[in-house]
């Protein structure tokens, strides 16, 4: 297959005559081309492509001969023949000057700067001087209509119907002349009656000859097409008969000599290819050859010019002659004029002959191959030796530094190399004398290669000339397959041939007794096929156990017929015999779209090219700019696969289909395939205008369902099917509702979204809505958000209307699973509800009704400072936050913003949102509220709830932004319902499990949780330090020269594949025993994390640093500092984000429990401070009635935090460092219940008993705790505390201010009242180190 | 024995940015008779096992600098960004040239325990920065990268094992924009996460593939002294590795006959001025500024047609067009028009015989191009380049 590439070049011509064109046509050598104009004939030189040699035929003889027509070349190139209108043949003589004279010689310029620099500019290849003149011109009876040459000889067709001979003299051979009117025609040679044309004015307008075929192809003006024949090349007239080709539209024609076929152009577009049938000597239509519609729409019109392009042109003119690659595609051989040469990919390295002579004396013929041997790999090739004159096969060796003949193997053959080819060790090679010659490699003692010839076989018995034969192959295979053979792959040896088309297999057959040499005989040949051009064989090395039907297979590429596979069919085990019927190969054809080059036998995949057309400007300057054609190659694959499948269903060899499947299920495109096989099958039956007797697509369904990909392929082959085909497809066994409830059943949830739609068309609205329903469910509760959200749009695009209409109404743009599309744009504008319904003014009544439970009410709020913002308005906030942690703004202005009658901060323009949140309040009052709006609703309720309940609050987060809940309301009606919280310590762990949020790390104790083997490991660690010493400064007194810090977090980022060490549990032990804040860890995924919030984590220390900057420190204080700054810059950023975006939700919606819990996980003191002082300030602006529910909150925030402390204590060290910081807060909490408790007494004995209970169970009760627990509640003095913080808060207490809002201000006051207050030793603390602040936040 | 095999997932070529993957292979190999037994095993109840101390990995590039080519001043290694001088695994171990930029070593294993026949498999992964140099060999210098990986056997010193890499980067391209643009939109951090992880990286490739793809054709008419040579019609400026650079030339009303003409793809290795190596104190030759390779070429002898074109491949191998402040590498096509001295005759009365001889001046033309680099994996097919490693210990 030849392919055009690039542009098309335009040839300069001497300007001389007409520019007309008629006739342009190459000499046998395609070394020169005659290009004939109207008057004008230019010789031109093919490489380069210059003009030689031009002549223009001069008015006198124009007006005597009239315009020139046809031109011809004479074999040996040195004549030329030319017709021309006025019924005259003029010879011209064509000559080389002389071998010392060239042409275009270029002499450089004596200045040194205008000479040649790069070498390919001297050319080596000169072109020669030719001389051309007119020897003569002679009359022709009444004009040439066609010319062709036949060795020394010319035929000329003439008007009145003979065709002439002249030799090159310009003498006619008048005894070998014929006359249609007298050579016999009919339709093939068996024919009993041959008629002669009787028509008047019948001649011949085109002919062509072929050696091969023994005869011409002759165009007759009257439409009709012929083929020429005669018993003998000769061509006497008496023995020439015409056989016809059965077409009137013939107009023009073309023969190709190896394959034998003959092509017939004709006038609508198509071109007929014909063999001759060997036995009736009759044309045989082989293929039709037609223009792709879709290049060439509407009719291009008739065939104007035919020609084959000859395989043996690169091979014979180009300097290039062969190209082979080695198995491992690393290492290149090509043979070019003379020679060869040898490229390797991978050093990008030539190797080319030491000796230039060596190269020079021989040509590469016949092929070039890679032989791999024990020792190294050969490069083997078919050669003709000049300077001997003989033929060798000869081997080089490929790692030697140079190419040389000394270490070459040399075998000479009898005649021409016409094809060479491998099979393990053993080289088959065909001559011109027709005998295939098989030869074993070995490998003699001194590492030299030897041939040794051990079968000869004569395939002159084909009666062909020897080019036809176009391939030769070994292969081990057979017309019986056996079934998987134990000891490996078949060595036998048979031979494919391809001859003019035909696929030959000669099976060479052992001797049954004696295993001698000589008693192999190969079989007569079989046809296993025509029209072949390309076969490929399996390679017996590569025989896949696993997938022995495709290994095994034979691959024919039959140009026009497509593509052929001979299959092996394998028997079942266990009833042999049962299938005696079958033979045990199967010939399955099938189209191919590309022009296949390789095929991939385990892969199950074609590899081809096809061809592109673009159009570019050729230049500014030419006439029409964009309409030069580029023309592109693309590499393409194409998946077989499913051909397979469909032909061996269709002729009820499931089974085997089914064998060769399951070899196949790994392949990344075998669903594809499957999808592919049913979609075929489905769009041919469905589209079928006569009613199909056995239709296939039961079978590919029950075929498909074999797989676990079943419920995908048919829900992708429906998806891409018209709608209309769907009840065909659904009809043939398959229940769409069935299968939407296996992909609820096995979990795969966007399938069954992709069902829904079917289910959409093909079932009442009701039935598809409760579909939905129930896949929602699922997908809410298997966190499939985007699904989920889909879904409700689904859902409420449903026309209540529709309701109840069969009718199905679905359009099929929805795409589950794809990414969101905007929002609403699925939504028709009339029950698009959110333009409709306003965003949500929360109405507990209105709560409480759609519930039908009771509510507890938190009491104490005005509604106004209830008002929950709007989805608009919560985005908006939280834009800020991720926005003012970028821009590294202290957080505490943001968190501060009063929630308490105070218009929210100004908005920075939001991004585009959904317009319409899901109303999962469901307070609003729609317009015309349907019950399956409300169930929808009552869905995502239920389902935030639980989420909730559970503690879940990572889900909760994703489903609130999905559904963009105004969840700060409705989370503010939950506070003392879903989102209180009862286990304080398993919300905190269940938080780190759910955001892979790290524990923090414990520096200065021993860990104890910690199995034998992690602290074996933490040892090593340590021990590695020693190796890993020394490095960056960090300023921490103990150790000037501290270690090298690795980076650590929670997520282990290389776990080990297959068992061994597993590094997860290494992450929180890798604490060296230095006390200092050198850390080790295993480095981290959080890389670009870290680079990404630098800053904004450094400004973060620095506030903290500030707010925290005391004189002195204890040395718990300092590793509580060390705990505050730790987190932000080892975790994952996302997940922080997320967490005080969380942070941030519930402590605007008051839900104090959720919100301490949050903060203490991420270690944010300030956070616990505003929660406490907007504890005290609901108590104190609280209206009695809901005094008691307000002490009741606060009650639980101590108690949480004694009970976190304890649990710190006594379960996770690494938050005691932290919750001694914000300890203080208990004493300021217990305060502030006491001055509102009627019975101080009982509350007190409540807190005792807690906190007694939890200091017995563990026995290691920090002494806060106790001092806390013992000190009067009305007695708490600034004292008691040593803590800055609480300090702060003392005095923060001091200057009474009331308002949870001024958080802000009490920070700034804060610090600076930490600042300058020294700080009081309490006198019942045991002595503490004290350290500076500074160095351990600095 | 131990035998520690790395693997590059995918292939030794990555972007910056990109995240590498390597997986390093640890198994137990016996001992052949052949090899000495000077190795300690150890012996647990009888079942032989060996054990590997530690095993860690790192990235590294090396910066090799020519001092004859560069002017290699204190401030260019004080500049450096090796800070990580003193792990046990130097980065510098084993190294000549400057380490310039390494990762944090990460620690694979501690104390690994391999039973006998028994192998283990981990995987290392790593995020290259952006702001690094591309991979590149020049003749100043050379910036190369490498994973280390650090190896110790009880009882034996420390191993390196190197697995070489190639870093492409796709710097000058001014991508960053649309990034930044959808952090801002999306606000809710649980809505984050849906943008892709390797957005930061198909982004590059997407917008390579805009600037490449796009066609904005220019006509180059070529000149000399007498007048035209050539209109070159080129349909862009920016290549792709292993793409084609295809053009149109057409001769049609040219003055000038041009016998023949070549192209060549060359790169231009161009230090600084100010980095400059002054032999003696004197600035070196003209010509001797820029480091010039050629790659492939295009030849034609041209006299022969009205229009032509030309096609040449941009080799995969090569380092596309960078700018440090060490070193720029600059892309060209190097152009040279061979033309007759003067015009051929191409008319006639009744015969016309082509020239025997012909005085030609060649002139060269150079055509700055940018050459940008493609996907990895497309790149780690065509070098043939080791991705795996392998050591016995």
């Amino acid at each position: 297959m030849y392919y055009p590439v690039n542009w098309p070049r335009v040839i300069r011509l001497p300007v001389l005559g007409s520019p007309v064109i008629h006739h342009v046509v190459c000499n046998r050598d395609k070394i020169l081309v005659a290009v004939l104009s109207s008057d004008t004939l230019t010789i031109l030189y093919n490489k380069p492509c210059v003009p030689v040699a031009c002549l223009k035929r001069d008015a006198k003889s124009l007006e005597e001969h009239g315009e020139n027509q046809e031109v011809e070349w004479k074999p040996d190139s040195s004549a030329i023949a030319v017709t021309t209108s006025k019924g005259y043949l003029s010879f011209y003589e064509l000559s080389f000057v002389s071998d010392q004279q060239h042409l275009y010689e270029q002499r450089d310029s004596t200045i040194p700067g205008l000479r040649r620099e790069s070498a390919e500019l001297y050319i080596k290849d000169s072109v020669p001087a030719f001389t051309l003149k007119l020897s003569q011109t002679i009359p022709i009876d009444t004009g040439a209509t066609g010319l062709v040459c036949i060795r020394d000889e010319l035929m000329v067709a003439t008007k009145y119907g003979h065709v002439l001979r002249y030799y090159w003299n310009g003498t006619l051979n008048r005894d070998y002349c014929l006359d249609l009117r007298r050579v016999p025609f009919c339709v093939d040679q068996l024919a009993a009656r041959a008629v002669p044309i009787t028509e008047p004015n019948t001649f011949i307008t085109q002919i062509d000859y072929s050696p091969l075929l023994g005869g011409f192809a002759v165009v007759l003006n009257d439409g009709r097409g012929a083929f020429l024949t005669a018993t003998t090349l000769k061509f006497d007239p008496n023995q020439v008969q015409g056989i016809w080709a059965p077409l009137d539209d013939v107009t023009c024609t073309a023969i190709n000599h190896r394959y034998r076929l003959v092509a017939f152009g004709r006038r609508n577009t198509h071109t007929d290819v014909y063999t001759i049938d060997e036995t009736t000597g009759g044309l045989q239509l082989s293929h039709t050859l037609q223009l792709s519609s879709k290049d060439f729409p509407g009719s291009p019109g008739p065939v104007q010019l035919l020609k084959w392009s000859p395989d043996a042109y690169m091979a014979g003119n180009w300097p290039l002659r062969f190209a082979t690659l080695d198995a491992k595609c690393e290492n290149l051989a090509v043979a070019g004029r003379t020679g060869f040469a040898l490229y390797s990919f991978s050093t990008r390295r030539w190797k080319l002959f030491g000796n230039e002579s060596q190269e020079r004396d021989f040509v590469v013929a016949g092929g070039l191959l890679w032989l791999s041997t024990k020792v190294q790999p050969h490069v083997v090739m078919g050669c003709y030796n000049i300077g001997a004159d003989r033929d060798e096969i000869r081997l080089y060796p490929r790692d030697n530094a140079r190419l040389d003949n000394a270490f070459c193997t040399v075998q000479q053959v009898t005649g021409q190399i016409l094809l060479l080819n491998l099979m393990g060790d053993t080289l088959l090679v065909y001559t011109s004398d027709c005998h295939i010659s098989l030869f074993e490699t070995e490998t003699s003692g001194n590492g030299q290669l030897q041939l040794s010839r051990t079968q000869e076989i004569d395939v002159s018995t084909l009666g062909l000339h020897p080019a036809c034969l176009v391939a030769a192959t070994l292969t081990s295979l057979s017309h019986a397959t056996e079934p998987q053979q134990p000891h490996g792959p078949s060595r036998q040896q048979n031979i494919l041939l391809n001859v003019c088309g035909r696929v030959l297999l000669i099976q060479r057959n052992e001797g049954s007794d004696d295993s001698e040499e000589g008693s192999a005989y190969y079989s007569a040949p079989t046809v296993l096929a025509s029209s072949v051009e390309i076969l490929w064989v399996p390679n017996p090395d590569r025989l896949c156990p696993r997938k022995p039907h495709l290994t095994q297979a034979l691959w024919l590429c039959c140009g026009a017929h497509g593509m052929r596979v001979w299959l092996p069919l394998y028997p079942r085990e266990g009833d042999k015999g049962h299938h005696a019927f079958m033979s045990k190969r199967i010939m399955l054809p099938f189209q191919l779209h590309i022009y296949p080059l390789s095929v991939l036998f385990e892969e199950a995949i074609l590899i081809g090219v096809e061809t592109d057309t673009l159009l570019y400007p050729s230049s500014a300057t030419s006439e029409n700019p964009w309409l030069i054609p580029l023309c592109v190659l693309e590499r393409n694959s194409q998946v077989y696969l499913h051909h397979i499948f469909r032909q061996l269903i269709r002729r009820n060899l499931g089974f085997h289909a089914w064998e060769i499947a399951r070899g196949c299920t790994a392949l990344p495109y075998f669903s594809h395939s499957l999808e592919l096989l049913l979609h075929e099958v489905l769009e041919e039956e469905a589209t079928s205008k006569e009613p199909i007797p056995d239709a296939l697509l039961p079978s590919v369904l029950e075929f498909i369902q074999e797989f676990p990909v079943y419920l995908k392929t048919v829900v992708q082959c429906a998806r891409k099917t018209e709608v209309a085909l769907w009840p065909y497809l659904f009809g043939a066994g398959a229940n769409p509702r069935q299968l939407f409830q296996r992909c609820l059943d096995s979990k795969q949830l966007d399938l069954a979204a992709s069902y829904l739609i079917i289910l959409q068309n093909m079932e009442p609205v009701s039935i598809s809505r409760q579909y939905a329903t129930v896949l929602l469910d699922a997908a809410l509760e298997n966190c499939s958000w985007d699904l989920a959200k889909e879904l409700v749009r689904f859902l409420r695009a449903i026309d209540p209307s529709d309701a109840d209409s069969a009718t199905p109404s679905f359009s099929s743009s929805w795409k589950p699973g794809s990414a969101p599309s905007p929002a609403g744009s699925l939504l028709p504008a009339k029950i698009s509800l959110g333009s409709q319904t306003p965003p949500v003014s929360p109405n507990p009544e209105d709560f409480n009704f759609l519930l039908g439970s009771t509510v507890h009410r938190p009491g104490s709020r005005a509604a106004g400072s209830m008002k929950s913002p709007s989805s608009d308005a919560s985005t908006g906030i939280h834009r800020e936050i991720t926005r003012s942690m970028s821009e590294t703004i202290p957080m505490s202005k943001n968190y501060s913003s009063p929630p308490t009658g105070k218009e929210p901060p100004p908005r920075k323009k939001s991004a585009p949102v959904n317009s319409h949140p899901i109303t999962i309040t469901a307070d609003h009052d729609p317009p015309d509220p349907s019950l399956e709006e409300l169930f929808m609703d009552l869905i995502l309720q239920r389902h935030v709830r639980r989420l909730l309940s559970a503690g879940r609050l990572r889900d909760l987060g994703y489903l609130a932004a999905h559904f963009e809940c105004p969840l700060v309301s409705w989370l503010s009606r939950e506070r003392m319902r879903a989102a209180r919280v009862d286990d304080f310590v398993s919300a905190i762990r269940r938080l780190h499990a759910d955001f892979t949020w790290p524990f923090p790390v414990v520096s200065t104790l021993p860990v104890r949780k910690f199995s034998n083997r992690s602290i074996s490991l933490e040892e090593k660690l340590q021990a590695l330090e020693v190796d890993v010493s020394a490095a960056p400064a960090m300023t921490t007194p103990v150790s000037s020269d501290p270690p090298f810090q690795l980076r650590h977090n929670g997520e282990v980022s290389h776990p080990p594949v297959n068992g061994g060490l597993l590094l997860q549990t290494v992450e929180a032990q890798l604490k060296p025993h230095v006390p200092s804040q050198e850390e080790w860890s295993i480095q981290s995924e959080g890389d670009q994390i870290s680079l990404a919030g630098e800053d904004r984590l450094n400004d973060l220390d620095s506030l903290q640093e500030s707010s925290w900057g005391v004189h002195s420190i204890t040395t718990e204080a300092a590793s509580a500092a060390s705990a505050l700054c730790d987190p932000p810059l080892k975790a994952n950023a996302q997940a922080e984000l997320q967490l005080r975006y969380l942070l941030q939700l519930f402590t605007e919606a008051d839900c104090l429990d959720w919100a301490l819990v949050l903060a203490l996980v991420l270690r944010d003191a300030m956070a616990v401070l505003r929660l406490v002082s907007m504890a005290r300030s609901a108590l104190t602006s609280c209206q009695p009635p809901n005094q008691a529910a307000t002490i009741e909150i606060v009650t639980r925030l101590r108690d949480a935090l004694l009970a976190l402390s304890h649990w710190a204590e006594t379960d996770c060290q690494g938050y005691r460092p932290f919750m001694n910081v914000i300890y203080g807060q208990v004493g300021i909490l217990t305060k502030l219940i006491l001055p509102h408790t009627n019975g101080p007494l009982s509350l007190l004995l409540e807190a005792n008993s807690t906190s007694e209970s939890a200091s017995q169970g563990s026995g290691t009760k920090s002494r806060h705790t106790s001092v806390t627990l013992l000190t009067p509640l009305d007695r708490v003095t600034e004292e008691d505390m040593d803590i800055p913080v609480f300090k702060a808060n003392g005095k923060v207490d001091k200057l009474n201010l009331p308002s949870e809002g001024a958080a802000l201000q009490l920070t700034q006051q804060l610090e600076q009242s930490t600042k300058k207050e020294p700080v009081i030793q309490q006198p019942d603390e045991p002595p503490i180190t004290q350290q500076g602040s500074g160095c351990i936040i600095s | 024995m131990i035998e520690v095999t790395a693997n590059l997932i995918g292939g030794p070529v990555y972007f910056t940015g990109d995240k590498i993957s390597c997986r390093v292979t640890f198994s137990y190999v016996h001992q052949t008779s052949k090899s000495h037994n000077s190795y300690v095993q150890t012996k647990d109840s009888g079942e032989c096992s060996e054990v590997l101390g530690w095993a860690s990995a790192q990235v590294v590039c090396i910066c090799s600098i020519n001092p004859q080519k560069v002017l290699v001043s204190d401030s260019v290694s004080n500049s450096s960004r090796a800070t990580f001088n003193s792990t046990s695994l130097s980065p510098r171990a084993g190294e000549r040239g400057l380490v310039i930029f390494s990762t944090k070593p990460k620690i694979l294993v501690c104390d690994l325990k391999l039973p006998d026949d028994s192998c283990s498999e981990y995987i290392y992964e790593e995020t290259i920065p952006s702001n690094l140099p591309p991979s590149f060999r020049g003749q100043a210098i050379k910036y190369s990268y490498k994973l280390k990986i650090g190896l110790q056997r009880v009882g034996a010193s420390v191993k390196l094992l190197h697995v070489p890499l190639r870093l492409m980067t796709w710097q000058n391209l001014g991508l960053h924009s649309c990034h930044d643009e959808q952090e801002i939109v999306v606000s809710n951090p649980f809505l984050k996460t849906n943008i892709s992880m390797n957005s930061e990286l198909d982004d590059p490739l997407e917008s390579m593939q805009l600037l490449t793809s796009r066609r904005s054709p220019s006509i180059y008419k070529v000149t000399n002294s007498k007048g035209k040579v050539v209109s070159l019609c080129l349909f862009k400026n920016g290549y792709r590795l292993g793409e084609d650079i295809v053009g149109t030339l057409d001769f049609g009303d040219s003055k000038v006959s041009c016998m023949q003409y070549s192209v060549t793809l060359q790169s231009q290795e161009v230090v600084p001025e100010e980095k400059r190596c002054r032999i003696g104190g004197q600035q070196s030759k003209l010509g001797d500024e820029s480091v010039l390779t050629s790659y492939s070429k295009h030849h034609e002898f041209c006299i022969g047609f009205l229009q032509t074109h030309l096609s040449l491949p941009v080799p995969l191998h090569v380092t596309p067009s960078f700018d440090t402040d060490m070193v720029a590498l600059k892309w060209r096509l190097h152009f040279e028009f061979v033309t007759a001295v003067s015009a051929l005759n191409w008319n006639g009365e009744t015969a016309w015989e082509p020239p025997k001889v012909t005085d030609i001046e060649t002139m060269v033309w150079d055509l700055p191009i940018v050459i940008y680099p493609t996907a990895p994996a497309h790149v780690s097919k065509a070098l043939y380049g080791a991705c795996e490693a392998n050591i016995l210990l």
